[in-house]
């Protein structure tokens, strides 16, 4: 009997610790990694909590075990046990001792929720986050940007998202920022940070965002990403956000002709262009972003032929890469392969700057 | 006037029956047909996302079954199976003969059995609900749901809930006025208790889930624009409406697990319940205090400060009922004789996996904590755990302690503690994982999920759990049948229990008592075999009687017919072309058979 229990032991062991590993690994969406101010402290508040019910847990536990091994009738015991019908000192001391533990929780817990009420500063940077069946419009209203599915921000800025839907209830997060508000229609929420300062100067922090409302049939193919930049290249990208790149090559201008003919604009906007569709995303420097479709696939020449060829070849609301998304061709406006080729160069255009 | 003493047996005994023991055992019967249905859908779902990117499902068919799951699982598996115990179990705990309304008993269960079906019709025509069990407005509004799934949801959970409403009323009277002599309210079982709040609960919360009901219904085929921001309506008032019933609605679901498990535990430990008032006083405040916590769903809504930590501290406020509780099955068990059955086995469990549940509760009771965890799989993980490792545990320690009591065959033990370690370890092996996936950030109610996001371990891990539950279920029903068959025969105290329901033959007769009990203490039936001291008494002989001479009401048909038109007028809402005029059928069906129902002789 000994060998199979210690092996049990071990297995046991070995997959807590394992497990406890696996909760604290710095995944892209983990809630346990926060890297700004606010998410820290909800962190500390989790933690504290988890110790505390961690504790109770095992205090119910383990005499509760204890009694069913130590109580267990054996066979052909008739033995009546002794009739108690109660405690009146014990009852009162184990309802409070469960108010006294609330207390502990209760206090910081509130601390909290008002600290996430708070006015924002003067100085801070409005953003609006608007969200869509299954995409993220992003808009500087004073600098007068707007972009999707990536929102740029400077380092150690204090930045307040006003929360607006165009559509259905969405949710707004940011796993390793901390907290999430909802995109209510006909509502204004608003969700405010002071943003990391960048740990990658030279390629911008990117940290995940993700839907967390079920939104319509690609919920799960709605995320977006919250780049992170120095002040100097946060600038110098909101320079030129708004001026897209020049159309040199002639792939690129093909690229163009098919974006203007084949009922692209529209739906989506390219400053500079007669694109002003509003529809779909806005399109301007495309190229800059990391990723398409809110997040779906890598915004590269491959990913770009996958998302159009489904857009083409698949009828809504049966698409494989986006169920159910607008993003569709008419009757007659098919794409070859050269076609999508010359889109991509287009959009993903050889002059785009990065940052 | 019906004699006890002929045998009905047949169809059409079954469809007429208002005897509240047959009544009992059809809910039981659909529960777990439903159950079929809500179980493949979790398995789909466990399956789809076995590995990333999966294909398995589309995202349409993905959302149906998340929104179908939870649905079913609530409405017409964990609610009608405790119905079933209700209908079994109350008139025998409390000394009657049968309920307050016996032929309203009938239409309850046919109301809810037919309305479970509408609620299931759109598999028929692939327009499966897709909004969610919440199903929260504006997805569900004609724009964003522009087919009839919605309908058949939303109709589908009126008829059920109407189901429930009548059937509250009638438990409700039956508790309050008909125990038997001698049996005052803190002399009733702790189940007749928990049965009784859960009653309160339901017929205070689902008023609100009818009205709301109603008002999305009127949005989508009349269109008014309750919901919908562009008519001035408000989302958020849909949030309020449902989860002012859908709160105390999780109560509901797990009180009368409460109650079973309270019933199995002092049985089995062979001692009385420990602390029976307080248990008595922390139902009735986990009832009132349900009624206060509805808005912690809805945290990331952004309600403001002060709402939010009213509703954090509310719900802070309940773990205090809810841990005297658990102090005081384990203090139950404590210095006890134990023997483990499988129920007891299913009723320890429930201690254990309700505790845990709890406890993650009181995590995300923490409004801060919550806007992280708030529709991760960090909250399904807490929520199974409750329901699932806390109601269902509950309700399969149930079958096992009363299937004797219900058929006059105990059942196949080795089997069912088979049956008991499938659940188990299934059951923590799925739900276990889900808190390492919510810790990870895995977002509820997707379809699927990229492989650059670490989540498929533990997904993987959930699914085999899932798989191994599956096959629990199905010993499960081979234990039925073999026990149904061979099971060993039972007598009426089998397992030397406590309560009044004991003291007749397995299975009872129609009439239940021959002569009308008198009770003196709470767990009469143990003072009556047993002196103070636990020394063995002679049980008083059973005074004679004469079964011809006992009055029970006529089996009816109008129920049935009755429960059929109103399934067919809800049905009218989503029939389109002659939908009013089904709708009309339905309502002169209602008249008729309200007209049969009151001249018929009772």
């Amino acid at each position: 009997m000994k060998h199979p229990m210690r092996w049990l032991k071990l297995l046991l062991t070995f997959s807590f610790l394992f497990s406890l590993t696996s909760c604290f690994e710095k995944l892209p969406m983990t809630t346990v990694h926060s890297v700004t101010k606010w998410g820290s402290e909800i962190n500390e508040l989790y933690l504290l909590t988890t110790v505390i019910v961690t504790l109770v847990f095992f205090a119910v536990a383990i005499p509760f075990c204890y009694a069913i091994w130590k109580f267990r009738a054996r066979e052909g015991d008739t033995r009546m046990p002794k009739q108690i019908h109660g405690n009146h000192k014990l009852e009162i001391l184990w309802t409070l001792i469960p108010v006294v533990l609330l207390v502990f929780i209760f206090i910081p817990t509130v601390e909290l929720i008002l600290k996430g009420y708070e006015e924002p500063p003067k100085d801070t940077m409005k953003i609006e986050a608007i969200a869509h069946q299954w995409w993220w419009e992003f808009k500087y209203p004073d600098l007068g940007i707007t972009t999707a599915n990536e929102m740029w921000v400077p380092e150690d800025q204090h930045v307040s998202i006003t929360l607006k839907s165009a559509d259905v209830i969405h949710s707004f997060w940011i796993p390793r920022w901390g907290g999430k508000v909802d995109n209510l229609p006909g509502e204004e929420k608003m969700i405010s940070y002071v943003t990391p300062t960048v740990e990658d100067p030279v390629g911008g922090d990117y940290y995940q965002g993700h839907c967390v409302e079920l939104c319509g049939l690609s919920h799960a193919r709605m995320r977006f990403q919250a780049v992170v930049l120095t002040k100097d290249r946060f600038n110098s990208w909101a320079k030129t956000a708004m001026n897209p790149p020049a159309v040199t090559t002639a792939l690129e201008k093909k690229g163009q002709e098919l974006f203007m003919s084949k009922t692209c604009f529209t739906c989506h906007t390219i400053e500079g262009t007669a694109a002003k569709g509003l529809v779909g995303p806005d399109l301007t420097n495309l190229g800059n972003r990391k990723m398409l479709a809110a997040g779906t696939l890598p915004n590269d020449g491959k990913g770009m032929h996958q998302w159009l060829r489904d857009s083409v070849d698949s009828k809504p609301p049966y698409q494989n890469v986006k169920p159910g998304s607008l993003m569709v061709f008419g009757e007659g406006f098919e794409l070859t392969d050269e076609d999508i080729k010359a889109l991509s160069a287009y959009l993903l255009n050889s002059t785009a700057k990065t940052y | 006037m019906s004699s006890s003493s002929s045998p009905k047996t047949g169809l059409w005994s079954w469809i007429t029956t208002v005897d509240h023991k047959r009544i009992g055992i059809m809910y039981a019967l659909a529960a777990f047909f439903f159950l079929i249905f809500g179980g493949v859908e979790a398995l789909l779902m466990r399956t789809q996302l076995l590995v990333p990117n999966n294909e398995f499902l589309t995202a349409r068919t993905f959302n149906s079954m998340v929104t179908m799951h939870g649905t079913t699982m609530i409405f017409l598996f964990v609610m009608p199976l405790s119905a079933a115990f209700f209908n079994f179990l109350t008139p025998l705990m409390i000394g009657a003969r049968d309920v307050a309304f016996p032929r309203l008993n009938s239409l309850s269960f046919w109301i809810f059995f037919f309305g479970g079906c509408l609620l299931n019709f759109g598999f028929l025509v692939d327009q499966v609900p897709r909004g969610g069990w919440f199903g929260y407005a504006n997805l569900t509004s004609i724009q964003y749901t522009p087919d009839q799934s919605a309908d058949f949801w939303a109709m589908g959970l009126q008829v059920v809930g109407l189901a429930s409403l009548i059937a509250s009323i009638n438990f409700f009277v039956t508790i309050l006025n008909m125990r038997c002599k001698g049996m005052s309210l803190l002399k009733m079982p702790m189940f007749v208790w928990t049965t009784l709040v859960t009653q309160v609960l339901l017929m205070l919360s689902l008023p609100v889930i009818t009205i709301a009901l109603l008002m999305i219904t009127f949005d989508r085929q009349f269109g008014t624009g309750f919901f919908n921001p562009s008519d001035g309506g408000s989302v958020i008032l849909w949030q309020h409406l449902f989860w002012v019933f859908g709160h105390p609605e999780v109560y509901i679901l797990i009180l009368p697990g409460m109650g079973i498990v309270s019933e199995i535990l002092t049985t089995f430990s062979r001692k009385p319940l420990f602390g029976y008032s307080v248990m008595v006083y922390s139902s009735c405040a986990i009832g009132f205090l349900g009624f206060a916590v509805w808005a912690h769903h809805m945290f990331t809504t952004g309600m403001g400060p002060w709402a939010t930590t009213f509703f954090s501290a509310a719900t802070m406020l309940i773990a205090v009922p809810t841990g005297v509780k658990i102090f005081n099955w384990v203090s139950t068990v404590w210095g006890g004789s134990i023997r483990l059955t499988t129920a007891n086995l299913f009723a320890l469990s429930f201690v254990a996996m309700f505790t845990l549940g709890g406890l993650s509760g009181i995590m995300h009771s923490s409004a801060p904590i919550d806007s992280q965890h708030q529709d991760t799989y960090f909250v399904v993980a807490h929520f199974h755990y409750v329901l699932y490792g806390g109601a269902v545990m509950a309700l399969f320690g149930g079958i096992y302690y009363w299937f004797p009591k219900v058929t006059g065959r105990l059942m196949n033990e080795a089997m069912g503690k088979f049956q008991f370690w499938l659940y188990m370890i299934g059951f923590n092996v799925t739900f276990f994982p889900m808190h390492f996936l919510g810790v990870q950030g895995m977002p509820r109610r997707n379809y699927t999920y990229a492989a650059d996001q670490g989540w498929d371990l533990w997904n993987w891990v959930a699914s085999v759990g899932a798989y191994l539950t599956a096959f629990g279920a199905v010993v499960f029903l081979i234990n039925i049948f073999y026990s149904l068959k061979k099971g060993e025969k039972a007598s009426g105290d089998c397992w030397d229990a406590r309560t009044l329901e004991w003291t007749i033959p397995s299975p009872p007769h129609e009439y239940n008592f021959g002569v009308e009990p008198t009770v003196e203490h709470l767990d009469d039936f143990w003072h009556r075999k047993y002196a103070e001291d636990g020394t063995k008494k002679q049980l008083a002989p059973e005074p004679s009687y004469d079964p011809k001479a006992i009055h029970l009401p006529n089996p009816s048909f109008w129920p049935i017919v009755l429960a059929g038109g109103i399934t067919t007028g809800a049905a009218g809402f989503f029939i389109s072309g002659f939908g009013l005029a089904v709708s009309l059928i339905g309502v002169v069906i209602i008249l008729v058979s309200t007209y049969g129902w009151v001249y018929e002789e009772a």
